[in-house]
């Protein structure tokens, strides 16, 4: 008979407790493996890196709790799933870097999750959990440095709320729904923009190629003015002249003793 | 005493089952085209379920119940449909309309794979049930000595759908189908809960199904294309 007090104390506390937990959700999902899509001539090199694959929300809401939302692993077997049905090749990085000599990658492609939405049907007075996604898909060259273009994209996905459903599994369903979305923004859209992507490719070797021009420039001026120092050093700079003076440098007059 | 309350709690049970929630159901069809050009074959059908809408979205499970209840042909199953052809018929990405049809179909890798399923008759089905109303209050109790609930609840649902048939070889919208039920459920409580549901949902269901099935089981044409 002890034991009906402890538990009814104890079925108390975990009640007035509710608000405190925290909901934690895996989305764990499996996309279609071959998509109908334009297969491009492009072989590319995917930087999925640590903040990406690793990315998982968390959000407190009034009177519901706090979440945990893990989408790391999912969105990693999206653009797995997807990618190679649009690309001739595909190779992965963990970071962003220059491509090793013996690469064959043209570009590399780095999506970059910017934000994560969700809503709860005691958020929004309705049926549905709904997850929001947007990404951008940051597209370098081989170098790893010059930018060629930057794809916004974004993905929605809502599922019923079910009177035997769980919070979790709909949340995660939801999910899954906004990556297939989003996914198939993308590869419908991306081949369809071939024409301006290789453009952008133009004009970021462009920049390139001026940034590198510019970039000599400066160095030959530099040297110039660094042998114009030095032989006016040599007919006029006295020793009390320190060598690494910058060539600007106001230089103490010769003869300053009065 | 147990065993008197054993018995009352069965025989409502019994009740509430042979009781069930009375439900109302209007079917309409419309055809746009006078027969089909090919008797369904086996698996030559797809259903899916629209969902585009803002308010509302069609329920997976009623689009599995049509499918299920549908007996001329097996029918390919929604997702295995959708998953084949990913990413064309994703909320964002499927045709609305057949004016869509000819955009998608021209998509050679698409026409292959549809081609490849062997799929004729793709089914559009558009609705939801909803709750229209409800009324009453129920009060449960849990004590050390026992519990139980008093009370009474009704509440009414209103299913409403739609389903268009599409015949994907010509690209031509074949007909429409509409299943409208309503009902009103109670759930009167003396200690245990009696719930008498007004099955509208699965009304709505069977309604269509059947009239799906005159309708692919309807003349066809002598020029079969």
């Amino acid at each position: 008979m002890a034991l009906r007090p402890a538990a009814l104390a104890s079925l108390c506390l975990s009640l007035l407790l509710g608000g405190c937990t925290t909901t934690a959700v895996t989305v764990e999902a499996t996309f279609p493996e071959r998509p109908v899509v334009e297969h491009l001539p492009l072989e590319v090199a995917v930087v999925f890196d640590e903040a990406f694959q690793s990315y998982t929300l968390s959000e407190s809401i009034p009177q519901r709790g706090d979440w945990e939302i893990d989408l790391g692993a999912a969105q990693v077997a999206l653009f797995r799933a997807m990618l190679p049905a649009l690309f001739s090749a595909v190779t992965e990085r963990d970071v962003l870097a220059p491509e090793p000599e013996d690469s064959t990658a043209d570009l590399l492609l780095r999506p970059q999750l910017q934000d994560m939405q969700f809503s709860i049907p005691y958020q929004t007075r309705s049926n549905f959990f709904e997850v929001w996604l947007k990404y951008e898909i940051e597209l370098y060259e081989r170098d790893g440095q010059a930018l060629v273009a930057r794809y916004p994209l974004t993905g929605y996905g809502r599922t019923r709320d079910g009177f035997l459903d769980s919070a979790q599994v709909a949340i995660e369903q939801a999910a899954v729904t906004a990556l297939r979305d989003a996914g198939a923004f993308f590869a419908i859209e991306f081949p369809r923009n071939q024409d301006s992507l290789e453009a952008a490719r133009v004009q970021a070797q462009q920049r390139q190629a001026e940034k590198a021009r510019a970039e000599a420039e400066a160095e030959a001026q530099a040297e110039a003015a660094a042998e114009e120092a030095a032989d006016n050093g040599g007919e006029d700079a006295t020793a009390d002249v320190p060598t690494d003076a910058p060539a600007d440098a106001p230089q103490s007059p010769r003869e300053e003793t009065p | 005493m147990k065993t008197f309350r054993c018995t009352r709690g069965l025989s409502l049970l019994a009740l509430a089952l042979a009781l069930g929630g009375c439900v109302s159901a209007t079917i309409e069809e419309v055809r746009t085209a006078p027969a089909l050009l090919e008797a369904p074959q086996e698996g030559s059908i797809v259903i899916l379920g629209r969902r585009h809408n803002n308010g509302y979205e069609t329920e997976s499970n009623f689009v599995d119940c049509v499918g299920k209840s549908l007996r001329s042909s097996a029918v390919l199953p929604e997702q295995a449909f959708i998953d084949s052809l990913y990413p064309w018929f994703e909320p964002r990405t499927a045709p609305l309309d057949t004016a869509d049809l000819p955009a998608l179909l021209a998509n050679e890798a698409v026409a292959k794979r549809i081609e490849g399923l062997g799929v004729r008759y793709m089914i559009w089905v558009d609705g939801a049930t909803n709750t229209t109303d409800q009324a009453g209050s129920m009060t449960c109790t849990i004590s050390p000595g026992g519990g139980g609930c008093f009370g009474f609840v009704t509440w009414a649902r209103d299913s409403s759908y739609e389903a268009t048939v599409w015949d994907l070889k010509t690209q031509q919208t074949l007909g429409r189908i509409s299943s409208d039920a309503n009902g009103t459920s109670y759930m009167p409580a003396m200690i245990v809960p009696v719930p008498i549901i007004a099955r509208v949902q699965a009304q709505a269901c069977s309604g269509l199904a059947d009239q799906l099935e005159t309708f692919l089981s309807g003349p066809v044409t002598e020029n079969a294309g």
